[in-house]
């Protein structure tokens, strides 16, 4: 290989995370506002649901058709760039961020939030209160969506191109060497993402952050 | 301060059916009102409208002569700081019992001692001097109760209404919350009170008995 598997696995978590971030500047927010509102049309849960499931290559392929020279965004030249797959992680991730956060958050809104309200905190102090207490689930909330954006191919492989030394992650790395026939490598790199995505989730609750607490 | 619920109906949403069915009662100063009623019967609901907390479908709220929910949002904010609900189940935020007393406290402004000293002095009057110091999510119930109850105390409500205080309190501490209540409305404050606590209904100015979301009746004790 060109480049060596650190370089590879640093790209991974530098796209990834940074595709978790853009993904929670506008999830975390979305879901409160939902959390917020006492109803909400039964639609809308079972519709944000259903897409967290959203197939990668999916999503990959209308970024695809949408970044290409002759797509509707094709003049930003952003097709084979790792913009391009932190802009698709992160809207992959978005529909499970906001339905993790937003079963944390509304429960916390109807408990905290009501405190709060009855205390005399204004809209702003109420949501501090209920992001602070609701902290634990929502940074399970953002865990997951790194794993699922660290370990996706779809997108990084149609929109990232897998151009090594530029664009080239874990998954795109593996399902190369496989193309190559080098099993060996490509189980041990496997390996080595399934131990970036778990260990990612285990180091953020060991540097208490947050503690994982139970009920209200 | 004078609340006057004139008629009210309230449906949770996505329910059919009324919580409550056309209710008007009137709380003013200086009196402990309690509300007698079955599981289910609506003193939550009629807590929590009072609380200004639950917008009801029809009727009105009138605080202090004025009615509460069409006027504009920074009266209401006004009149929302002096009345204050305390939750039927404690609830209670993550650290100390002292933190959790001052946290209206610090929502009105007071520096970090000030509150936390005021929060001591309450918890001693209430007779729970020894939670000092403790998480608060460590709490049993009946002890969570009381640092719910001395939260709301501590910023000094107009209108404080109760959802069954009694509930998780030893005898010895209801009688202290009760002899710190009746002294606390003399300062011209209103105190409603939910209970199945037929004894505490007797230190009542005014008692109202609800079922079925409608108020049966109201007696003087
Ligand atoms: N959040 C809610 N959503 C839907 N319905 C509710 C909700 N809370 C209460 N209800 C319904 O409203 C009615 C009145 O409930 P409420 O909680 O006011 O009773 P309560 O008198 O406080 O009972 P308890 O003595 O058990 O506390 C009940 O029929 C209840 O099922
Ligand atoms: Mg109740």
């Amino acid at each position: 290989m060109s480049e060596t598997v650190i370089e590879i696995a640093a790209r991974s978590v530098l796209i990834s995370g940074a595709a978790t971030l853009l993904a929670s500047t506008w999830s975390l927010p979305a879901a409160i506002v939902l959390a917020e509102r006492r109803t909400l049309p039964r639609i809308v849960l079972p519709v944000l649901e259903s897409m967290v499931g959203m197939p990668t290559v999916l999503v990959g392929l209308l970024l695809y058709l949408t970044f290409s020279s002759s797509g509707p965004l094709g003049f930003l030249g952003l097709l084979y760039t790792p913009q391009a797959i932190i802009i698709g992680q992160s809207i992959l991730v978005t529909p499970l961020m906001i339905s993790v956060s937003y079963r944390v958050l509304s429960a916390a809104s109807r408990t905290y939030g009501e405190l709060a309200e009855t205390l005399g905190a204004t809209l702003w102090e109420r949501r501090v209160l209920v992001f602070y207490q609701s902290a634990a689930g929502l940074v399970g909330a953002v865990v997951m969506s790194f794993s699922r954006a660290v370990g996706e191919l779809g997108v990084a492989l149609m929109v990232g191109g897998n151009i090594s030394g530029y664009t080239r992650v874990m998954t795109t790395a593996i399902a190369l060497e496989v193309s190559k026939g080098n099993y060996e490598i490509a189980v041990s790199l496997g390996l080595i993402l399934l131990a970036i995505s778990s260990s990612i989730s285990v180091i953020i609750r060991l540097l208490g952050i947050t503690r994982v607490e139970n009920g209200t | 301060m004078r609340m006057v619920l004139d008629d009210v109906w309230y449906s949770y949403p996505g329910q059919r059916g009324w919580a409550l069915r056309g209710v008007s009662v009137s709380f003013r100063e200086g009196e402990l009102v309690v509300l007698l009623g079955p599981n289910g019967s609506g003193k939550t609901t009629l807590l929590k409208v009072a609380g200004l907390l639950l917008k009801p479908q029809k009727g009105r709220v009138i605080v202090e002569g004025r009615d509460y929910w069409s006027q504009p949002e920074e009266a209401r904010q006004a009149i929302k700081k002096k009345v204050v609900y305390v939750h039927e189940r404690p609830i209670m935020l993550k650290g100390s019992v002292e933190r959790n007393i001052a946290y209206g406290l610090f929502l009105r402004g007071y520096r970090e001692e000030e509150a936390l000293e005021k929060a001591r002095r309450l918890l001693e009057e209430l007779g729970g001097e020894k939670l000092a110091g403790k998480d608060a999510r460590s709490l049993s119930f009946g002890e969570a109760q009381l640092v719910s109850i001395a939260r709301a105390l501590a910023v000094s409500p107009h209108i404080l209404l109760l959802d069954d205080p009694l509930s998780g309190l030893d005898l010895e501490r209801q009688e202290l919350l009760l002899g710190f209540l009746e002294s606390y409305k003399e300062n011209g404050a209103c105190i409603v009170m939910a209970t199945h606590d037929m004894q505490a209904s007797r230190r009542a100015d005014k008692v109202f008995r609800i079922n079925m979301g409608k108020v049966l009746m109201e007696a003087r004790s």
